[in-house]
């Protein structure tokens, strides 16, 4: 029989189709999780969001308020309630994320210039929920206040230029580059969606050398390589390189084609850094099974690290505000380079010249494997490690 | 009739104690796994861990930003002398143009740049509105807010008193994402961490029991409400501690909001929760031919159950079938409500629909549990 990289990846894919957890790891899983986050954000703005209001004042102004703040795009009034302690038991009932307070003679202190307040309430438990909520109130307001005071300075016959700069002496132009629209799902599919690939790509590399290892056929299959861990590895990891590839491209596909998300740089770059992703995650694998050479433990432990790469490699909170003792921990995850890359190409445009280093680091995972070679050859071998 | 009586009688003897010599087996195969006990214990005490240390209690402080200041005047230094005494930013480098401040922007050494026009202190001085530049960061949400926020409280010191003042509070959790995100994630790692183990031990059954059935053949494990009671009610058992450490000594430990009127409320609370996921795990349980395979089957979900929780993304703004779809997942209800309670001191009163829904769902899952347990037993013994 003919020995050789070729013969393993055709007794592993035999292998892959013969039993259903490998479709669910390699096709399914890959397009569930597509096909949530291509659909869930819908079009990435938070908008209904239920408030509520309390006039106490009852007056022309403040039912001008409450108009203007119903018509906003992300706020809706649900509620309209009659003091401070109903409108926080619909808060505890997350019927409303934010609301506000008209006070008594709002409006007569208004008129009389004694420079009245409006309070507003909100919370950060829903965070997302309740920081668009503030961000939207607190604009309706002053810019209606701002309105107030135009007025008053127009019907003194001030020049509207002039009132304006008087009200607003420093206006801010804000440069929305890269995401025009504050889409969140760009921030957030962008990486998740290969992020979860990748993480299945590390699980699976575990799955299918573990595998060899507890069911004692791992002599079979470094048999089929002519005795060559590495064509074995090679062999066995190649297909899995493939199908993961395709996954990502056909996300990439949706991301772009379907969603629309902002592509800056040069595709290729990126498609690049995602295949070597891919490969340092199967690095990743090869390494801990080659540590752990038992399939349980292995797996317990490549969650484990798999998962926590999610939190630490800081696209849902930044590292910046981390602990300095956790920072380096986020070096340990291809994705952290991932995230780089995909900053640096995607949403700024740098070039290969001038964004190397992730490439280099990317590249550094591929040297993990080599570490464990001998050992993950000799339990392929000899069977001689601890079982249950 | 007395005979009728005694034997109906003697028969429920019979189940206590098929029942309690079941629950003693079930732990007993818990407690002797290391697979198990490494994702119920190991899992459980050291992730919560692990991520409170991540999350750093305080919010992002001190940005670094660039400027350009071409208007290099007293109202200009003003300005910036204003924005780098905001919490959110801190100005790290000034630069003599945009494009320098632009290249520091792409290599991530500022995360926002403000440009100050030469003409800006002229306009201010004429009584014209002046205007500055804002370049943001989008690579991250969290670079864009702090940059909005400090350059817009910057600019509203620095204007006119308007005729009514806005004033925010924030009512519950000031404390900002950190704070809102462990609650969370402690609740759904209870989730996953029992959907695996339970995954993980039939599958171990599946593997050891001669002929492979998930039932050991054992006399005492008769009658189908006896078997799920006695597995559900072993797994319940040894969640209970785990369920106090998560639920109430890490939110101790790292400081996060416990406005629950007390404990015990909290635990109510959550009892059909794991109760629900336990019956779900057993459902889905009996798929599972291999002890390893429940890892890669339930890995993936956590994202998206997250994300199904409304807590990150509000429930409204989700699309219809996923919202619908989001009340199957127990955890769904539970980070709702357990958030409600710790975060914003609701009562049982005002999560009572969460706890309800828990409820219906330990009930659908039980029934569920049973269907396919029988299914599964009956494919056995042919």
């Amino acid at each position: 029989m003919e020995n050789g990289i070729i013969p393993v990846i055709k007794r592993e894919l035999k292998l892959m189709v013969s039993r259903p957890i490998y479709i669910m790891m390699t096709i399914i899983i890959p397009l569930i999780i597509i096909l949530f986050f291509s659909t869930f954000l819908n079009n990435g703005m938070p908008s209904d969001l239920p408030i509520g209001i309390v006039d106490l004042d009852n007056s022309s102004t403040s039912r001008l308020i409450t108009r203007n703040l119903d018509a906003g795009q992300v706020c809706e009034i649900e509620y309209k309630l009659s003091s401070f302690e109903q409108a926080q038991d619909q808060m505890q009932r997350e019927n409303i994320y934010a609301f506000v307070l008209i006070p008594r003679n709002f409006q007569a202190d208004l008129l009389s210039g004694k420079n009245p307040q409006i309070v507003f309430y909100t919370e950060y438990a829903h965070y997302l929920a309740g920081s668009a909520a503030m961000k939207e109130i607190n604009t309706i307001l002053v810019t209606m206040s701002s309105g107030v005071n135009l007025k008053i300075r127009l019907a003194k016959a001030e020049d509207k230029a002039k009132a304006m700069a008087n009200i607003q002496p420093i206006k801010i132009d804000s440069h929305l580059i890269g995401n025009p629209l504050m889409n969140y799902s760009y921030y957030l599919s962008s990486i998740i969606m290969p992020g979860i690939i990748f993480l299945m790509s590390l699980i699976c590399s575990i799955y299918a050398i573990g595998t060899e290892l507890k069911f004692q056929t791992s002599p079979n299959w470094l048999h089929a390589s002519g005795g060559s861990l590495s064509k074995a590895l090679l062999g066995k990891l190649l297909p899995y390189t493939l199908i993961y590839s395709i996954m990502l491209v056909f996300s990439y596909v949706i991301m772009e084609r379907v969603l629309g998300f902002p592509t800056k740089g040069n595709i290729l770059l990126m498609f690049g850094g995602s295949v070597m992703t891919i490969i340092a995650y199967q690095a990743a694998g090869i390494f801990i099974i080659g540590v752990l050479p038992m399939l349980r433990d292995a797996l317990s432990v490549g969650a484990f690290y798999g998962v926590l790469g999610f939190t630490l490699t800081g696209f849902t909170y930044p590292n910046f505000a981390m602990l300095p003792a956790v920072k380096p921990f986020t070096l340990l995850y291809p994705l952290t380079q991932y995230y780089t890359l995909y900053a640096n190409i995607q949403i700024n445009g740098l070039s290969l010249n001038e964004s190397y280093m992730p490439y280099l680091a990317l590249l550094a995972f591929v040297i993990l494997p080599l570490t464990i070679i001998k050992r993950l050859k000799s339990a392929c071998i000899n069977l001689d490690f601890k079982r249950e | 009739m007395n005979k009728i009586l005694k034997d109906k009688l003697r028969q429920n003897k019979e189940a206590w104690k098929d029942l309690f010599h079941i629950i003693t087996r079930e732990l007993y195969n818990i407690f002797t796994d290391k697979g198990v006990l490494i994702i119920f214990f190991v899992a459980c005490i050291v992730y919560p861990l692990v991520c409170g240390l991540i999350y750093n209690k305080e919010m992002m402080r001190d940005m670094p930003i660039a400027v350009v200041d071409l208007s290099n005047s007293s109202s200009s230094r003003k300005y910036l002398r204003l924005v780098d005494a905001t919490p959110e930013v801190k100005i790290e480098y000034r630069c003599s143009s945009l494009e320098e401040a632009k290249q520091l922007q792409k290599k991530s050494r500022v995360h926002g740049i403000i440009l100050i026009p030469n003409n800006f202190n002229q306009k201010l001085n004429k009584g014209e509105q002046a205007s500055i530049s804002v370049y943001n960061d989008l690579t991250s949400f969290f670079w864009y807010r702090n940059m909005a926020l400090a350059t817009s409280y910057t600019s509203q010191t620095m204007s006119a008193p308007q005729p009514f003042q806005t004033i925010q509070h924030v009512l519950y959790n000031p404390g900002g994402y950190p704070s809102f995100i462990l609650p969370a994630v402690l609740i759904l790692i209870l989730q996953q961490t029992l959907l695996i183990g339970i995954g993980m031990l039939a599958g171990t059954a599946s593997e050891r029991n001669k002929l492979h059935t998930l039932i050991p053949r054992d006399s005492h494990y008769r009658g189908m409400l006896r078997i799920i009671f006695g597995r559900g009610l072993a797994f319940f058992i040894t969640y209970i501690p785990i369920t106090v450490y998560m639920l109430v000594i890490i939110p101790k430990l790292f400081n996060l909001p416990q406005l629950a009127p007390n404990v015990f409320s909290v635990l109510w609370f959550v009892t059909p929760y794991l109760l629900a996921v336990i019956f779900l795990g057993m459902s889905i349980s009996v798929f599972f031919q291999n002890r390893e395979n429940s890892i890669p089957f339930y890995l993936f979900m956590s994202l998206p159950f997250i994300f199904l929780s409304g807590m990150s993304w509000p429930r409204e703004a989700m699309p219809k079938f996923w919202e619908m779809f989001s009340h199957i997942i127990p955890s769904t209800d539970a980070i709702q409500g357990y958030i409600r309670m710790m975060t914003m001191g609701a009562d049982m009163k005002q999560v009572s629909l969460e706890h309800f829904t828990l409820w219906i769902l330990a009930g659908v899952y039980f029934i569920i549990a049973f269907i396919t347990y029988s299914w599964r037993i009956k494919r056995d013994v042919k």
